[in-house]
């Protein structure tokens, strides 16, 4: 008997989307059961994931490899990812938690040095470069940008980083009266800051609404195309 | 409103036309998609860091693209995520009917590396073999994920310069807006409302877009509304008693 897949996970598409959705009348258990099974099925997912995709072929396979037909050099720098995994399982046992110390060490180091070379040049060179640039005409007719939106565009740009960054100036002095505010420039500044990152956070909330509509719109089609593949399948 | 939602999807209302003002960073990628300087059969990195949950909106706005790149140039694609279930969804992406008519008329090829380990590490250590690739499409959901493909392939791209497009969901497109703005990307593609430009631009093709575009219009100008009607009648609450205060004193 040929088992129809399409039918079977719009089946389970079907049910679980109607008891997520079942939670807009309160928490119950069978939101609470969908919920159980999909953190379940996500976690034994990635362990899956883990095991066939990073350990297996970077670690194990290599390992074998490189113990059956490897030089010296190579046998030895295998084995020191594995150790280090090891010093780090070691943290179950209340004892020898300060063994992985030593990777974490070397992971928060090694981290931290990647992050700050990336942010460094990715980020802030090229984006202080670019709002220093933002008026250059050339640049922009290259985009096929027009001179006032250069300059209308630029203005807002460049006001907008400017206050915005001013907002966190945190510097400030008590005052005779014991308050403690800011210079009286740097606070119309960043006042004036707020409204911008006032406006960032609702184009932010737009997006996220945006993207949460457009979730609940594909349920809806996904829900409207399994009546309709059951009607087809079922012949009613 | 969910039920207005619901409603305006079964009934498809034509009241909303498509969207029409193309944004700079849209409009990028639609020149660089005509010009197309990559050959046939070019091999181009399609780099996936999206949730499950997210799939609907990033799926919807990255097939009209990937379609367009795929009649244009027959790509070889590589397939790499840069978080655990990404390469399950680069497989549900590209099984989709409008992808698997082209896989069967050999329209493309592609081979999915699976899953890259390591954060920001890992994107650093597999970005020395970019130079390799005529171009690199990103598809996130998350602006951080964007970020960190971006500065840490900062220093190859500036060597060997090789487009770098995002197909973002809405919700990141405006953290990643300024790598646009300066220049350290392509162009972007952001959420339902960059998919419904790609498919008009794309004959229509797959429509997806098309049947969410009736529903969705309505649901964000409900809940503009809903937020400003809220906003005025709190103000209007709050005038009120503070009146009431100013009269009992």
């Amino acid at each position: 008997m040929a088992v129809n897949l399409d039918l079977i996970s719009g089946v389970l598409s079907f049910l679980f989307t109607i008891l997520i959705l079942s939670y807009l009348i309160g928490d119950n258990p069978l939101f609470r059961i969908a919920v159980y099974v999909f953190v379940g099925a996500a976690s034994g997912y990635v362990a899956s994931v883990i095991f066939w995709q990073v350990l297996k072929p970077r670690l194990f396979d290599t390992l074998i490899s490189a113990v059956l037909r490897g030089s010296l050099v190579e046998q030895v720098l295998i084995f020191l990812p594995l150790i280090g995994a090891a010093l780090v399982i070691l943290k179950i046992f209340p004892g020898m938690t300060g063994f992985a110390r030593l990777s974490m060490a070397f992971l928060v180091g090694a981290g931290a040095a990647v992050t700050l070379g990336g942010a460094l040049l990715g980020t802030l060179l090229p984006q202080v470069q670019a709002t220093i640039n933002i008026f250059d005409p050339q640049a922009a007719a290259a985009r096929n940008i027009g001179a006032m939106e250069v300059l209308g565009n630029g203005m807002v740009i460049l006001v907008g980083t400017v206050t915005s960054l001013a907002y966190f100036h945190f510097g400030a002095q008590p005052k005779t009266d014991g308050s403690v505010r800011r210079f009286g420039l740097i606070e119309i500044i960043a006042w004036i800051g707020r409204i911008f990152i006032g406006i960032t956070l609702g184009a932010v909330f737009a997006g996220v609404y945006a993207a949460a509509l457009t979730a609940l719109i594909e349920r809806f089609s996904s829900l409207v195309n399994f009546i309709v593949l059951l009607r087809t399948t079922l012949g009613f | 409103m969910t039920i207005a939602v619901f409603a305006a999807f079964l009934l498809q209302p034509q009241f909303f036309a498509a969207p029409r003002p193309v944004p700079n960073e849209v409009l990028s990628v639609q020149s660089w998609l005509a010009e197309l300087p990559i050959p046939q059969n070019a091999p181009v990195l399609v780099a996936f860091d999206y949730e499950p949950s997210r799939a609907a909106e990033i799926e919807t706005a990255a097939t009209p693209m990937l379609d367009m790149l795929i009649l244009f140039r027959h790509p070889a694609f590589t397939f790499v995520a840069t978080n655990e279930t990404g390469s399950m969804l680069a497989e549900r992406l590209i099984a989709q009917p409008t992808f698997a008519e082209h896989f069967k008329n050999g329209g493309f090829t592609y081979s999915n590396l699976g899953y890259l380990p390591g954060g920001q590490m890992g994107i650093r250590a597999f970005a020395r073999g970019l130079p390799g690739f005529a171009a690199i499409i990103l598809i996130t959901d998350d602006a951080e994920a964007a970020r960190a493909w971006i500065e840490q392939t900062q220093a190859i791209r500036s060597a060997v310069p090789v487009p770098f497009i995002v197909v973002s969901s809405a919700q990141s497109a405006p953290m990643i807006e300024p790598y646009y703005d300066s220049g350290q990307v392509t162009g972007i593609v952001p959420g339902l409302y960059g998919g419904a430009l790609f498919e008009q631009y794309n004959a229509g093709r797959p429509g997806t877009a098309r049947s969410y575009w009736p529903p969705f219009s309505p649901g964000m100008l409900l809940a503009a509304l809903l937020m400003l009607g809220g906003g005025l009648w709190n103000l209007a609450l709050g005038l009120r008693d503070r009146a009431a205060a100013k009269g009992g004193k």
